[in-house]
């Protein structure tokens, strides 16, 4: 299906809960409510026309006014991608989990979770990823600056270099 | 895991730590077993040993910096991983790249992935206790190393790739060493296949072993050799076709129960394993259509010194040696990527393997981790 | 060993007992010295630089070339490297088992030297229940495995050591029942019997008295391996399953005591072959009988005992290992009924054939022909392969 019947039909389908939708960049996608994204997903995996069986990739991404979680389909049998978005607010990033719906997205929403702090709710087993488990903080965050020390261990390494180049500067002063 | 109640004492039930320094756990992997003896209940994967926020790094990084960051990713077969990035990051410029670089692109791309391959299948070998066909491997992918130092200067993280090209020309002389050695390389997979692919022993260990039907497949996201190996004929390099793998001739191996005979089953440990053998005359194939038909002509594209792409995100999947690694790049009009996200194969075949673990044998579980060709800098990154 | 004994002891001209007591003790003392020491531990070194070579020539590459002609005196590097290396011991462990395990291990294998036949006077002691014997000491080193693995306190070392207390246990059954129908062809529990049964020729040989014993070295060889942990049996020290099985927490010396064992397990592996199946020392008559022959036979026997050798380590390095279930399968299902069927068809053919010595020349030719069909089957194929391949042995098969 083409992308523009692709939107077509889903706005159709939930006028209401697409906030946005486009298929002018380099990928269609869509901009979904959060609280409609289950319901949307189910639509995508189930429908005849849809079809989306493969869950490509997931990811969060922090865009200062918003945190977006979004992913990427792709139907095996009809060949053709869509990517769905989700914009959540900074203070209460909370979504409906997908990871009963593409089982493959258990793994995606734990990462978006430790490194993006992307609360998914209902999540089976939702723990860090890739950090420590008693790691603070949210690594991929803008705002983020990461801790000196992690259990007693430097974080950063001591660099000649760049104390040559901040006395110098001092100099100059 | 640490405070075993009664519970679990009462039924046997023995927690093992899999990892992160054990021998078949190729780099760092750690797998938490739960075993009654020899039989697993299940194997929680714990990733993140090598985590080395390639992504985060990306943010600060103009584009065409991040390139050496791109071999890292994926050790064992750094071509595609640049090819990848290169690739998306051309989509996402609209820059056309010119064809005698495509082609070479393909060549190092098709070398790298033959030499991923060996590895992949070797070590499957060695895991099972054969060292032989390992080395007999080693030895070949050698060559395709020396070739790939000819042409880029570097052996196992080549950084050759450019926006918008390569960043040396192939030389003729390096051209038909490799023509010569594909010859040869057939026959030496010839020997190989005698000696550990159609070995009794080695069927037996595994046909019907980690099944992976297309259905967990399709769920769990798994791409590559092993989605093919359970039935589905799926190649980004058909299907999405980039660079110039429209143009070249290929076929795409899937699983067909290669060890029927032994009672294995389509999307079996040993089907995953001749796929990839197949997969490697397959880019024999590539690599010799390549030479023949690679064009005169430039090597490199008008790219202007600071790259700014258009502000937008973009998602482009390329075929590696371990399935579909695509990079989504979000761009916010300035010279360093607002956001980067690598998908890689390893990442979501490490995802099933609480489910598939079910019931086998502790041994069972080193062959599936080999059958997968599982490389740990893919999963964490 | 006695009738060396008593041969020194006369030409002596000692009569008083204690004096022929303590002479005897001194001979054995020294053979001990003799074939223990500087025989026994070179021997398992020598297989090591040997089992290395020949991997390394198997896998296109070198293997040690360094110490010594050929590298030669590798072993002995290893040997004083592994002696000067710390041993480690976890801190949970059970100390005393764990010192102790190696010690059984090595025992284990270096007692079975004892019985073993090297030429017609050159054995330690011919004991009338030789056979008997080694059987029980090699279960030694099931204990000792066992206890190496019990008292690293780590939990793949246990697995190893079940494993492989498990496996020895089940392949005991099949040996020991391939050995009882060399036992009955002998009608003798004593090494040196078994062997002087036996005559130079192959046609004479135990392994082609009928087609059924053939059946039974093929079984008695496999068990073999697999009581000796070897490929494609080494399931208790797999290294890539169990990181390296019941040896995983041992360094320095203990850990090259377990290795010695291994490599001298290889030796008897070969030396029980050859001496049960393989027509042990046996020269040709003309060359048999007096003491000055010890040389050549000694040599017949090293022969035969090495290309047993070469076949156990080229197995080693071609084949992969076989999973837990399937082991046992191969003993139970397979090994020990085909070993029973075969005992009791040895049986029939002896009594069928008693007295008829033509019938048993004529038997024993044709199972002769049969092994060696075989043999030139293997040796077929592989040189085919080998031409299929166009593979040179030479590193730079491009230039």
């Amino acid at each position: 299906m083409k992308p523009s019947e692709l939107l077509n039909v889903i706005e159709a389908e939930f006028g209401d809960f697409i906030l946005e939708s486009s298929d002018q960049g380099f990928d269609p996608y869509i901009v979904v409510e959060p609280d409609a994204l289950r319901d949307v997903s189910f639509f995508l995996r189930d429908d005849e026309r849809m079809k989306f069986d493969f869950l490509r990739t997931s990811l969060g991404t922090d865009k200062i006014d918003f945190i977006e979680s979004l992913f990427v389909l792709y139907s095996y049998e009809l060949k053709h991608q869509l990517i769905v978005k989700v914009e959540l607010s900074h203070k209460n990033p909370e979504v409906d989990t997908v990871s009963d719906i593409w089982k493959a997205a258990n793994w995606y929403e734990r990462e978006s979770y430790d490194l993006l702090g992307i609360n998914y709710k209902d999540h089976p087993d939702l723990r860090r990823l890739m950090m420590p488990h008693d790691w603070v903080g949210h690594p991929l965050l803008k705002d983020y600056k990461s801790p000196k020390k992690y259990h007693g261990m430097d974080l950063y390494r001591f660099n000649p270099v760049l104390k040559v180049t901040k006395k110098k500067a001092k100099k100059k002063k | 895991m640490s405070n075993i109640t009664e519970k679990e004492v009462f039924f046997d039930e023995m927690t093992l730590n899999m990892g992160p320094h054990h021998p078949s756990t190729h780099g760092v992997l750690r797998f938490v077993l739960k075993t009654d003896g020899e039989i697993l209940k299940t194997a929680i994967p714990d990733v993140g040993f090598l985590h080395r926020s390639i992504e985060k790094i990306a943010e600060s990084l103009p584009y065409p910096q991040f390139f050496p960051y791109t071999d890292r990713v994926d050790y064992l077969a750094a071509m595609n991983a640049n090819h990848a990035y290169a690739v998306a990051v051309e989509k996402l410029l609209g820059i056309e790249v010119p064809e005698r670089a495509e082609y070479i692109r393909v060549l190092v791309a098709e070398m790298n992935r033959i030499a991923s391959h060996m590895v992949g299948v070797g070590s499957l070998a060695s895991d099972l206790g054969a060292f032989t066909p390992f080395l007999f491997n080693l030895r070949d992918r050698e060559y395709l190393y020396d070739y790939l130092e000819e042409m880029c200067g570097a052996r196992l993280t080549y950084n050759y790739l450019s926006i918008g090209g390569v960043h040396r020309d192939l030389k003729q002389e390096t051209a038909d060493k490799i023509l010569k050695f594909v010859e040869q390389g057939i026959k030496n997979l010839d020997e190989f296949n005698r000696l550990i692919a159609y070995n009794k022993i080695f069927l037996r260990r595994l046909a019907g072993v980690a099944v992976v039907n297309k259905k967990t497949c399709i769920e769990y996201g798994i791409v590559g050799p092993n989605l093919r190996a359970a039935g589905l004929k799926y190649d980004v390099r058909k299907d999405q076709p980039y660079s110039i793998y429209d143009k070249l001739d290929f076929d795409i191996p899937v699983g067909e129960a290669y060890a029927a005979s032994d009672g294995g089953v389509i999307g079996d440990a040993y089907d995953r394993f001749m796929v990839r053998i197949k997969e490697m005359e397959q880019s024999y194939k590539i690599i010799k259509q390549v030479l023949k038909e690679i064009p005169e002509g430039e090597i490199q594209a008008k790219v202007p010194r600071k790259l700014k792409p258009p502000v937008g995100d973009i998602y482009v999947p390329t075929e590696s040696a371990r399935g579909e690694m695509g990079y989504y790049i979000f761009s916010d009009g300035t010279d360093k990527p607002w956001r980067l996200k690598i998908r890689t194969g390893s990442f979501s075949a490490m995802s099933a393997f609480e489910e598939i673990s079910n019931g086998y044998f502790i041994a069972d579980l080193v062959s599936a981790i080999g059958s997968f060709d599982i490389v740990a800098p893919e999963v964490d990154r | 060993m006695e009738s060396i004994t008593n041969s020194l002891i006369q030409s002596w001209g000692i009569t008083s007992s204690t004096g022929a007591q303590l002479v005897s003790l001194l001979v054995m003392l020294a053979f001990s010295a003799v074939v223990l020491i500087p025989f026994f531990l070179p021997f398992a070194g020598i297989t090591s630089w040997l089992e290395r070579r020949i991997a390394g020539r198997m896998q296109s590459r070198v293997g040690p070339n360094i110490n010594g002609p050929q590298g030669f005196l590798q072993w002995i590097a290893d040997g004083v490297k592994a002696m000067e290396k710390e041993d480690l011991m976890p801190d949970d462990a059970d100390k005393p088992l764990f010192k102790v395990a190696p010690y059984f291990v090595f025992m284990g294998v270096g007692a079975t030297l004892v019985a073993i036949p090297f030429s017609e006077y050159l054995v330690l002691s011919d004991l009338n229940v030789g056979i008997f014997y080694i059987i029980s000491v090699t279960s030694f080193v099931t204990v000792g495995i066992l206890l190496a693995g019990w008292s690293s306190n780590n939990k793949w070392s246990l697995i190893g050591g079940v494993r492989s207390a498990s496996q020895m246990i089940s392949y005991e059954i099949p040996t020991a029942l391939s050995i009882l129908t060399v036992v009955l062809l002998t009608g003798s529990l004593s090494m040196q019997d078994i062997v002087k049964a036996q005559g130079f020729w192959p046609w004479q040989w135990h392994i082609s008295n009928n087609p059924f014993m053939i059946v039974m070295f093929f079984i008695f060889f496999i068990s073999a391996l697999a009581e000796g942990s070897r490929t494609p049996f080494d399931l208790p020290e797999a290294e890539s399953e169990l990181v390296s099985g019941y040896n995983t927490e041992y360094s320095g010396i203990r850990f090259a005591m377990f290795f010695l064992a291994e490599w001298g397990n290889l030796f008897v592996i070969g030396a029980m072959t050859t001496v049960l199946f393989l027509g042990g020392w046996q020269a040709p008559v003309a060359l048999q009988g007096s003491i000055w022959n010890t040389p050549v036979q000694f040599i017949i026997f090293m022969t035969k005992m090495s290309a047993v050798v070469f076949i156990v380590i080229q197995l080693r390095w071609t084949l992969p290992r076989v999973r837990v279930d399937q082991l046992m399968i191969i003993c139970w299902h397979y090994f020990v009924p085909l070993s029973l069927l075969s005992i009791l068809a040895v049986t029939i053919w002896m009594a069928l054939s008693y007295g008829h010595s033509a019938l048993e020349l004529g038997m024993s030719i044709f199972s002769a022909a049969i092994w060696l069909y075989f043999v030139f089957l293997v040796l077929f194929r592989a040189v085919r392969n080998f031409k299929k391949t166009n593979a040179k042995l030479n590193l730079n098969f491009l230039e």
